[in-house]
């Protein structure tokens, strides 16, 4: 007499099922394997349409009906959700526009160039002698523009270098008798101050500005007083790393960065309280996080804006709970330091600069009961009796523990969307699990804003797929120093660009990053989040604090299967002589399927490996 | 003199006489120029397309053949104007905008595109050819 049964595991983002068969001594043999998008919020009665679609999917598979069904197992949730939110620390306010910091891709000839700011159209009055900068305007062709120059050169006024509306910077500088620096693509050309003095350098091609990039240049060129010179650190700031660049003096203009005052945060343990002033860092946050935990509450300075961050984060849990936000208790933290390309306020040709910001994952606690009244509603739907399962913790191990090559005492990592769970199950099968904010939801916030992408989709494709740039029409370079070689020439709109290489194809990335800056920020976002908690979960559940204590560790959850966060983990714990690895759930499954496969086992039996179809 | 300047890598172009001293020409050629990619104009008379495909294919074709750099342009009597590339077959074009479309904007950038193609850059790609979406 053979039982059929089904283990579900609602996640975040996937629903998994596992089918199996139970003989009267308990053995129990899997036949087949479901994955479905999780339909609606996790907790929410919404998922009883992914569970009922996945769990046909592995009837289907399996070749068995709906009818043939004794039982379907539900996970009992993580009982924590997370929400991530950022702030900006800094920002850069241009008071009467004193700087034109951008990149153009082809600026015209090379050097730098000091002189008083005129329109082009001004040349033909102004005396021999006299130093000016012109400013070409969008009406000129650059033919008459390189005349206009000539004329007055020829004439003994020394024009000294052009600022441009039009991308014809290459153009002009061909046509003249004495090269000059010109700084092109410059969009708001109307907004350029004209009579004061200014500064224009481009560097050779692949070469960065050299003066305008260094406060003492800038001091140099317009004589600046020690305390004028201080006023232009951040414009200098702003302008390292540029081919070209274009500084003005004005009377009273001023570039500002100032750090805007955050706030603090108030971190409230057991044992007590502490208050951490935000702008001293994601570091300091969390020494205070750890100090204290496990904790009680995380609460922001009210009229601050670390307090309305805190305040928009219980709401939106508040929302999904269904309770008022007040009652919301935040469990946990995780601060990551980071940086935002701002588009700077009073810039004349969208110059951006890259202001200071922390990011905050938070995770607050969830009643048990929603998983009963989703288990009810699949009951209702399916006609199959159903139950909730199983701490999830405790049927994850059991279902880790299907890795070939593994024992207790084991610990899990499971790297989801939102949150870092860990788990450790001694020798006597006692389980002790933690759960901590911050999973793969975070690192795709990190990703888009520290790459300025506006566009979560690509932070998301970027964080799941390797990078490659094309070469030629031909050939590709993957980030890893490959070529790969196509006998169709490649889409023109892949040409010369970075892409993504993904089970779809390739994909372009618009972006002007390089490809090394792009690896560097998606690696950097990983190893803030996941390294960080793998490190901060296991500490928590290893006996007396000592990860040394723990032999094995086995990551699950979807962002085990990320093509480079394991290999993070794995080598950050191999300084602490842990094995660790990604699961592989029954030998078949990889780093999936853990719970859907524990919870059967924990209610059913024992798993006979090689019994599997 | 000559085969100093045949030798020299040069995206070439195929231009049909009607076009010369024209507006949009200089366009294609300020294109490249600005771009920093040297050029050199081949003149043609009245060719005619073949299948269905305007003449500026087949120009464009010669001329990638004829480039050191193996990117060539083509400009027909019809003003189509086409991006080619000597080891692509020569019934598929990289870009191409059709006859009558060609505007100074598009002629300044199919030329910046011709020179990005050499130097392995992004391509600016008009919404008005082959359909493909701008970036």
């Amino acid at each position: 007499m053979l039982t059929l049964v089904a283990g579900v595991d609602i996640g975040n983002n996937s629903t998994e099922v596992a089918l199996a068969e139970v003989d009267l001594q308990g053995g129990v043999r899997f036949l087949a394997t479901a994955l479905v998008p999780t339909t609606g919020i996790k907790g929410t009665q919404d998922n009883s349409v992914g569970v009922l679609r996945g769990v046909q999917d592995a009837l289907r598979m399996a070749g068995r009906r709906l009818s043939d069904l004794k039982r379907i197992y539900l996970n009992e949730a993580t009982p924590v959700i997370t929400d991530v939110a950022m702030e900006t620390l800094t920002e850069t306010v241009i008071t009467e526009s004193t700087l034109i910091g951008h990149n153009p891709n082809t600026p015209g000839g090379v050097g730098m160039g000091t002189g008083r700011i005129v329109r082009l159209e001004r040349l033909a009055e102004l005396p021999p002698g006299d130093k000016v900068i012109a400013v070409i305007g969008r009406e000129w062709q650059f033919a008459d523009a390189a005349a206009a120059i000539n004329r007055a050169v020829d004439r003994g006024v020394d024009v000294q270098a052009a600022i441009a509306a039009k991308d014809d910077g290459v153009l002009i500088v061909n046509r003249l008798v004495r090269k000059i620096p010109v700084v092109d693509e410059v969009t708001r050309i109307d907004q350029v101050p004209l009579e004061v003095p200014g500064a224009v350098e481009v560097a050779e091609p692949g070469q960065y500005i050299r003066t305008l990039s260094n406060p003492y240049g800038i001091a140099t060129l317009f004589s600046l007083t020690p305390e004028e010179t201080q006023s232009v650190v951040p414009v200098a700031r702003a302008l390292v790393g540029n081919r070209s660049a274009v500084v003005i003096k004005t009377p009273k203009g001023e570039v500002k960065a100032r750090t805007i005052p955050a706030g603090s945060l108030s971190i409230i343990g057991e044992t007590g309280r502490l208050d951490v002033d935000v702008n001293a860092g994601a570091a300091a946050i969390m020494q205070a996080v750890e100090k204290l935990y496990p904790l009680k509450d995380v609460t922001g300075e009210a009229g601050t804006n670390v307090g309305g961050m805190m305040q928009r984060v219980r709401q939106t849990m508040g929302d999904l709970t269904q309770q008022p936000p007040d009652g919301i208790r935040i469990q946990d933290v995780l601060a990551a330091d980071t940086f935002v390309p701002v588009k700077v306020e009073g810039g004349l040709a969208e110059e951006f600069s890259q202001e200071n910001a922390v990011v905050l994952a938070a995770m607050v606690g969830t009643t048990r009961r929603t998983m009963q009244l989703v288990a009810e509603k699949v009951q209702r739907e399916s006609g199959v009796i159903t139950e909730v399962a199983g701490r999830e913790a405790e049927v994850a191990i059991l279902g880790a523990l299907t890795t070939p090559g593994t024992d207790t005492p084991l610990a899990i990592l499971d790297m989801g969307g939102g949150s870092t769970d860990a788990a450790l199950m001694d020798r006597n099968g006692v389980v002790k699990a933690v759960h901590m904010a911050g999973a793969g939801e975070l690192v795709t916030m990190l990703i888009n804003s520290e790459l300025g992408l506006n566009d979560r989709d690509a932070a998301e494709a970027i964080k799941r797929y390797p990078l490659a740039r094309s070469e030629s029409l031909y050939h590709i370079r993957l980030e890893d120093g490959g070529v790969r070689f196509f006998e169709q020439a490649l889409d023109p709109k892949l040409f010369g660009r970075l892409m993504l290489i993904t089970p779809e194809g390739l994909e372009p990335l618009y972006t002007r990053h390089s490809l090394d800056h792009v690896v560097r920020v998606r690696r950097a976002a990983k190893r803030k989040v996941f390294v960080t908690n793998a490190l901060r979960a296991l500490k928590a559940v290893a006996p007396g604090g000592n990860i040394r204590a723990i032999p094995f560790v086995v990551m699950v959850g979807g962002s085990a299967l990320d093509f480079e966060i394991p290999g993070m983990i794995s080598e950050a714990l191999a300084e602490y002589g842990v094995v660790a690895g990604s699961g592989n759930i029954r030998g078949t499954e990889g780093p999936r399927n853990a719970v859907a496969t524990g919870i059967v086992l924990s209610r059913e039996g024992t798993w006979r490996a090689g019994g599997d179809r | 003199m000559a085969r100093v300047e045949e030798d020299r890598p040069t995206v070439v172009l195929r231009v049909d006489e009607a076009w010369r001293d024209t507006p949009t020409l200089a366009e294609i050629l300020a294109g490249l120029e600005e771009e920093g990619v040297p050029s050199l104009v081949e003149w043609s008379r009245g060719e005619a397309g073949r299948q269905a495909q305007p003449a500026a294919v087949a120009m464009a074709h010669q001329a990638a053949r004829a480039s050191r750099l193996e990117v060539g342009l083509g400009l027909d009597e019809s003003g189509a104007l086409v991006l080619h590339q000597r080891r692509q077959p020569e019934g598929s074009p990289l870009l191409m905008v059709p006859g009558g479309q060609v505007n100074l904007e598009t002629a300044r950038a199919m030329g910046m595109n011709a020179a990005r193609l050499v130097k392995v850059q992004p391509l600016a790609i008009p919404g008005d050819t082959q359909g493909r979406e701008a970036p």
